[in-house]
């Protein structure tokens, strides 16, 4: 039998990727988006865990570069010359080992501030220029596939002649002169690297005397020296960019948090003040979290482009609306292209075609007890009059959604007026239906769910659109989903000894495969640096409380209880709730959006979801409807101490701040 | 690589067994782990404690903090007790870095001679992996003993809140490669954070060592972490090793011979039974011997659990089950490549 491999095993496909494969399983769905990226200025790519900026942000480098001229099938994703005509260079300020810079500074002082500062500035300019020589080195190694084409620059002998320059120039870290080449000036380079490294070690204690003698103040300076020098010796072309990539910049706020006694953002204004000198030679790249990123206020609005992915990727009222399900859609088809299921890949609509269509309502009923009597299964309060809920029990026998529509509606026209008033007989028209039929639209998730519940059974769900709602507009939660269904399908074709299988695949999989991917994004809180335990309980907390309250409420009252709302002026007097709102939202456990209530007196509010992906764990229903649970800071408060969570790092309080809240709130 | 024999067994054995040592200094620690004392009590049942000094690891602030300071008074009555004076301590907080993991060995320095036990039982990573290396490589110190002492059994909840993916202090690579590494785990029963290093580095090969025989109902955790890790990375069912969860010796020898000729970078990932993780501090530091790149990182928790052994394993003679590795003999390494 074929042995079928699953596509989306590897789920984190970033610059670490062999640089061969990149072409064919990148997507270039955002691209034209993103197109400030490649241009002039200073850009800070914003994007939650899964957004892919990292994969955006790889496009930048020489080697992928070098990878799509060399693709036979794939080409790079911008044509024009003028746009292609940079060069990069960078650091991942997290696998390049930056943060360990910190390990050898303790004890508090002025003097060590500055020590630890400069030690971690040296450290990444001298990672960049290396960076920006090697890649000069292999682009001129082969002329003729980027760097002639492109028109970047002169030959090898201007680049050595630069290099002369540059161990002549004080701020530049190359002091060989005879006889130098790219080889040697390099290796002076990663010499100078590999001595910090064995620095963080404790091995040497001190750093040596050439080292701190040289080691610069500014972020950046050495490489805009070094450029200079490039271009005066006629090696790059003065027409050329070149770009700065650091990536992870969320590592320095974590890293910072851990510090004891040091001043606030004491390593990530190296990199602020970097982009707030705005030097014309050197153009950054940087990638983020957007929970570590300050807005920019006053000039520094100036200073960069701000490129947010989620924003850019959410589900808007106007427009966009199709980005993300493309963007999947494209990824999806090159997994599948590159792991050996051509056919399918190149269907139509590759997902649809793996996954077939959601379930409408009615059979979203059916899956969760076909064989029910739902005439004795359903829950009826004892609250609804008695020859109404025998009516509702004889309709559940044929239609068990319709019966416990109409519950919620006897139950809410209870509570507004005197049912007496209301012919009882009138309940076998289903008057929910009446009308517009938005009061029914808004209560089939939470009808579905109860029902489940009623029959002690999780909702399924499966199809295109459950599977793309379930992602959150985030391409790492749908590929992780899709992992899992792979995972499932391929043990069942195995089992089954099916060797020729049909798509779509079949709904009890999917819904298998989607609730072991629940499961799995729940145990990934608690994987989160420093915070996960803490967060874990608090979003247990949360979820539980949420999947009781739509429980409970029969009467449908709250159809959009799936969410949270807090008065912003109740986010200041709880700095606690704040903080870890903040820390979930920015990790992207819970989603945050701004919120305008109903009541104008509650003054300006954020209200909270889930992420989709935990609604199969947490049992709740998945769309966001109507108006959000309306809380309290005190209540929310209550919670936390439920579950037990404490929060002690006031510091961490004022890092971790969202954006959206920080505005309303301050 | 040359079969060597590396004494190893219960300390009363091993001890006896060591020609011309007669008394022992003990570095060892005050904690809320009731094995935390095990070790002196038994040196001193024997005669053979020379000195001893113990480390108090203070974690960060947590809910576990009240009850771990209950057991750690505790502990530390006891240990009087069993020494006749109170125990000689070294404050020191769970994050300290290496310049203050110097400081703590040079005052350590002072009371230590030639014959050292260091009982690891209750000492988190980030010190035993620092004192094993100065211990190693110390002129001063002939014969090292490490001892580990097996709980009757874990506690529920271990731990809270584990950092990022960082070197132990001192173990971080010395090379500034950027190729892909290869990634040896130590099977544990809590994979904290390894997604996040499997994530940034996209590690390729990956070998697992699983304890086996592992006692239920631990094995089905270290499954769960071996499933855990298989949907992260690619590996084939033969990468995983099985190797005795107490023999350092082995675990020694079965990473030599999984990362020989893998001259790159190595990540080596100590989550398992700790005689594995101090099989990959003596690895670690054989590698650097040989000039090859090689880090040990974890993912440190910022607090412990008051229960996170409970009791002391007891064998048939009524004696705690105190599994001890020599590891220096008469000035010889005896775990080198």
């Amino acid at each position: 039998m074929k042995t079928r491999r699953n596509p989306f095993t590897t789920l984190y496909v970033t610059e670490r990727l062999d640089q061969a494969d990149f072409p064919a399983l990148f997507s270039p769905v955002l691209v034209p988006h993103i197109t400030p990226l490649f241009e002039a200025g200073n850009v800070v790519v914003k994007g939650t865990q899964g957004t892919g900026k990292s994969m955006l942000l790889a496009l930048l480098r020489t080697e992928v570069r070098m990878a799509y001229a060399e693709s036979m099938t794939d080409e790079y994703p911008i044509d024009d010359k003028d746009i292609c005509q940079f060069l990069c260079a960078g650091i991942n300020l997290s696998t390049d080992q930056a943060l360990r810079s910190a390990g050898r500074w303790s004890g508090s002082g002025r003097d060590r501030d500055d020590e630890l500062r400069l030690c971690f500035v040296d450290y990444v300019n001298s990672w960049i220029l290396r960076d920006l020589l090697q890649s000069i080195d292999v682009l001129l190694s082969r002329p003729g596939v980027l760097w002639a084409p492109l028109e970047l620059g002169g030959n090898g002998d201007a680049f050595v002649q630069s290099l002369r320059l540059m161990a002549k120039h004080p701020s530049i870290p190359i002091r060989t002169s005879d006889r130098i080449t790219p080889r040697t000036a390099v290796a002076e380079l990663t010499e100078r690297i590999d001595g910090y490294l064995r620095f963080f070690n404790g091995r040497p204690k001190q750093l040596p005397a050439e080292v701190t003698e040289s080691q610069t103040q500014s972020l950046g300076q050495p490489i805009a020296d070094a450029v200079e020098m490039l271009q005066q010796a006629g090696c790059l072309a003065r027409s050329t960019r070149v770009l700065i990539m650091l990536d992870q910049f969320e590592q320095l706020l974590e890293l910072e948090a851990c510090l004891p006694n040091r001043p606030y953002g004491l390593l990530r204004d190296t990199i602020e003040q970097a982009l707030h000198r705005r030097k014309a030679t050197l153009n950054f790249r940087i990638g983020t979290r957007p929970y570590a990123w300050n807005e920019p206020v006053g000039e520094a609005i100036r200073d960069y482009l701000a490129l947010n992915l989620d924003d850019m990727l959410a589900r808007k009222e106007h427009g966009n609306r199709k980005l993300f399900p493309s963007l999947a859609s494209d990824v999806f088809a090159r997994r599948l292209r590159v792991y050996g299921y051509r056919e399918l890949a190149d269907a139509t609509d590759p997902v649809s075609s793996a996954f077939g269509p959601y379930p409408r309502p009615r059979k979203r009923v059916k899956s969760i007890g076909a064989n029910v009597d739902w005439s004795q299964r359903m829950s009826i309060p004892q609250r609804v009059d008695a020859e109404i809920a025998g009516r509702l029990r004889a309709l559940a026998k044929s239609e068990p959604l319709e019966a416990k529509l109409g519950v919620a509606w006897a139950l809410q026209k209870a509570e507004e007026c005197d049912l007496k008033e209301f012919a009882v007989e009138e309940i076998d028209d289903l008057p929910w239906n009446k009308g517009k039929g938005w009061w029914k639209k808004e209560r089939l998730h939470l009808a579905i769910l109860q029902l489940a519940s009623d029959n002690r059974q999780k909702v399924v769900m499966f199809g295109k659109k459950d599977l793309l709602d379930l992602s959150g507009q985030n391409v790492l939660t749908f590929t992780s989903i899709c992992q899992h269904i792979w995972e499932c399908w391929i043990r069942h074709l195995a089992i089954e000894k099916i060797s020729e299988p049909r798509f779509p695949i079949d709904s009890k999989l999917q819904t298998e495969g989607i609730l072991w991917a629940s499961d799995t994004w729940h145990q990934k809180i608690s994987q989160e640096s420093w915070v996960g335990d803490t967060l874990l309980a608090f979003v247990d907390e949360l979820g539980n409380r949420l999947r009781r309250m739509l429980i409970d409420d029969e009467a449908m009252s709250y159809p959009g209880g799936n969410g949270i709302s807090l008065a912003n002026r109740d986010l200041r007097a709880f700095p606690q709730v704040r903080q870890i709102l903040s820390e979930a939202s920015g990790r992207g456990f819970l989603l945050q959006r701004r919120h305008t209530p109903k009541n104008r007196a509650r003054g300006e509010s954020t209200k909270w979801y889930l992420h989709p992906v935990l609604a199969p764990y947490y049992e709740v229903t998945l769309n966001h409807t109507k108006e959000p649970r309306y809380v309290s800071g005190a209540e929310v408060q209550a919670w936390l101490e439920r579950a037990g969570v404490a929060l002690s790092a006031p510091a961490k309080e004022q890092q971790l701040t969202l954006p959206g809240v920080e505005d309303a709130t301050s | 690589m040359t079969a060597r024999y590396r004494p190893s067994g219960p300390l009363r054995w091993t001890i006896e067994r060591l020609p011309n040592q007669v008394e022992w200094d003990l570095i060892g620690s005050v904690a809320a782990e009731p094995r935390a004392n095990e070790v002196a009590r038994e040196l001193v049942s024997l005669g053979k404690l020379r000195s001893s000094q113990f480390l108090c690891v203070e974690d960060e602030p947590s809910e576990f903090q009240p009850a771990v300071q209950v057991a750690c008074d505790q502990n530390r009555r006891e240990l009087t007790a069993i020494l006749g004076d109170p125990p000689q301590t070294l404050n020191m907080a769970l994050f300290s870095e290496v310049d203050e993991l110097d400081e703590m060995y040079d005052r350590l320095k002072v009371i230590i001679g030639e014959n050292v036990i260091l009982d690891i039982s209750a000492v988190p990573k980030r010190f035993f992996f620092y004192l094993v290396r100065r211990l190693r490589d110390s002129i001063q110190v002939k014969n090292l003993l490490v001892t580990y002492v097996l709980p009757d059994r874990y506690g529920k909840s271990l731990y809270q809140n584990p950092g990022g993916w960082m070197p132990l202090p001192g173990f971080g690579m010395e090379t500034s490669t950027t190729t892909r590494p290869m990634l040896v785990v130590a099977v544990g029963y809590h994979h904290l954070k390894l997604l996040e290093l499997i994530q940034e580095r996209t590690p390729k090969p990956v070998r697992l060592l699983m304890p086996f025989p592992s006692i239920p109902p631990g094995f089905a955790q270290n499954w769960e972490f071996v499933r855990y890790v298989r949907e992260q990375v690619e590996f084939n069912a033969r990468d995983i090793r099985r190797v005795d969860p107490f023999s350092v010796s082995l675990a020694f020898e079965h990473l030599q011979s999984q990362c020989l000729g893998h001259d790159g970078e190595l990540l080596l990932a100590p989550f398992g039974p700790k005689p594995l993780s101090l099989a990959m501090a003596l690895f670690a530091l054989a590698r650097e011997e040989a000039g090859l790149p090689v880090t040990v990182g974890y993912t440190q928790p910022t607090a412990y659990s008051d229960t996170y052994s409970l009791g002391v394993r007891i064998d048939q003679a009524g004696n705690a089950v105190i599994h001890t590795y020599c590891i220096k003999q008469s000035g010889l390494c005896l775990y080198e490549n």
